[in-house]
């Protein structure tokens, strides 16, 4: 008896994760929600991530998607006292179809948050899970997919969520924006490379289909971006600019006020 | 000599680029098209009237979603109820998805019960192109002096549903509280 009371003790420890694949195929997307562990250090906070790979010609949207589609909705479950927060969105590529530009990921992606345990949590594997939505478009269509994923444990997570987490855009030591002859000139502290994009985080800034002038100075990035067709002129400038450099991907979040005339 | 340089100018403001854009504040760009129910469609000829332009595509699942519990319905019955007009445009190319024949169209609309004022077939993507229309769904609309009063979503995937939203406020004297969102869906298939 004694013996059968430990088995299921051991049995509970592990269902607070699944072991193995709890992968879900659905809207052309392969998507799963992972951790390293399922029971974490008591009172720590810990990392877990959705994952979201979609099919070959198939694409998920960033958070603002751009002139298209739609972004992903997460809705936690989990114990009472427990917070999870999104630590950010990996950096974003344009999507082009038929003269439309959406912001979202042609490839694999971790969105990786952290959950909060309350002061005192109860022993034991804490049961998380999450009600994924998310839109996947291919050029011809979409495809809304929802999915309740239950926590996936493999120790090799550990690793991979610390790095995802680490590969997430950055926020700049310096940038400037200014509004002059009909345009905004960013003006970011960021590395050179062969592609230097920028990613306004809300709607309604920039026109997103119009080409960014890009030209390097020194160890500043400058990029002419033109306004949105919007009856309103945005007093902060906001998002991501997206550096790629021999083919590597890193992100520096912007967030600065809209200064008014050239260059001093 | 003069209306050939009337006719001109008409064609150099007309022309614009290959998405000309509609901008709220301002005069809504002109149309004028055949209905698939072989009616003619004159924006000029609706002043006086709330016009409400929808941007669709049946196969798109933010469409559906508007349409299998009916929200996008009654919602075009009770604005057309109020002297409305409502014109809803696919701009999907032939062969791409979301096309249909007038044909197809009419029994679409049947089964769905959808009744707009018109439906217009815009298979060269012309209307599309000339409001900027993105995705489907994708909202305009026009006050009764021709002016864009709303662009964007058809709602905010919440409580407020931003083209009732609008029309209430217009039709009440008051300024439209959100005249520009970020429309939301499928992109437009336009022909490539």
């Amino acid at each position: 008896m004694k013996r059968f009371w430990g088995v299921l003790g051991i049995s509970l420890t592990l269902m607070g994760g699944t072991w193995g694949a709890a992968k879900v195929k659905k809207a052309h997307c392969e998507v799963e929600l992972v951790s390293g562990t399922a029971a974490p250090v008591a009172g720590q906070p810990w990392l877990v991530g959705l994952r979201i790979k979609p099919e070959a010609g198939w694409h998920t949207y960033w958070k603002n998607p751009g002139q298209t589609g739609d972004t992903a909705r997460l809705k936690w479950k989990l114990p009472a006292g427990y917070q999870a927060q999104l630590l950010g969105w990996p950096a974003p590529q344009k999507i082009v179809a038929d003269g439309i530009v959406a912001y979202g990921y042609e490839h694999e992606v971790v969105l990786v948050a952290e959950i909060k345990p309350p002061a005192r949590p109860p022993a034991g594997a804490t049961p998380v899970a999450l009600d994924a939505h998310w839109l996947a478009c291919s050029s011809e269509s979409c495809v809304i997919g929802d999915a309740h994923l239950p926590l996936t444990v493999d120790p090799s997570w550990s690793a991979r969520l610390a790095r995802a987490s680490d590969e997430l855009p950055q926020r700049v030591g310096h940038a400037e924006c200014r509004w002059s002859d009909g345009a905004y000139t960013l003006r970011v502290r960021a590395p050179q490379g062969e592609k230097v994009e920028f990613f306004p985080d809300r709607p309604m800034l920039i026109d997103e289909a119009a080409p960014q002038l890009h030209t390097a100075d020194g160890p500043v990035q400058q990029l002419v971006l033109q306004p949105a067709k919007s009856a309103k002129k945005p007093e902060r400038i906001s998002g991501t600019l997206v550096v790629t450099r021999g083919g590597a991907v890193s992100g520096y979040n912007v967030d600065v006020p809209v200064l008014k005339g050239a260059n001093p | 000599m003069k209306s050939a340089l009337g006719t001109l100018l008409c064609l150099i403001v007309g022309g614009g680029g290959a998405f000309a854009d509609a901008t709220v504040g301002q005069p809504a760009p002109d149309f004028n098209v055949t209905a698939v129910s072989g009616q003619m469609v004159n924006l000029k000829a609706q002043r006086g009237k709330y016009v409400v332009l929808e941007w669709t595509n049946p196969q798109c699942p933010y469409v559906k979603k508007q349409y299998e519990p009916g929200t996008m319905q009654a919602l075009q019955k009770k604005w057309t109820g109020e002297g409305v007009v409502w014109v809803t445009v696919c701009s999907s190319a032939v062969g791409r998805e979301g096309y249909s024949t007038a044909d197809q169209v009419k029994e679409t609309l049947q089964q769905q019960k959808s009744s707009p004022s018109f439906f217009v077939i815009d298979q060269d993507g012309q209307l599309g192109h000339s409001y900027g229309a993105r995705t489907t769904p994708h909202m305009f609309v026009i006050d009764p002096t021709g002016k864009l009063i709303y662009a964007g979503a058809i709602d905010d995937k919440a409580k407020t549903n931003y083209v009732d939203q609008a029309l209430t406020e217009a039709r009440a004297g008051k300024a439209v509280s959100q005249a520009e969102t970020q429309p939301y869906g499928c992109s437009v298939k336009y022909k490539q």
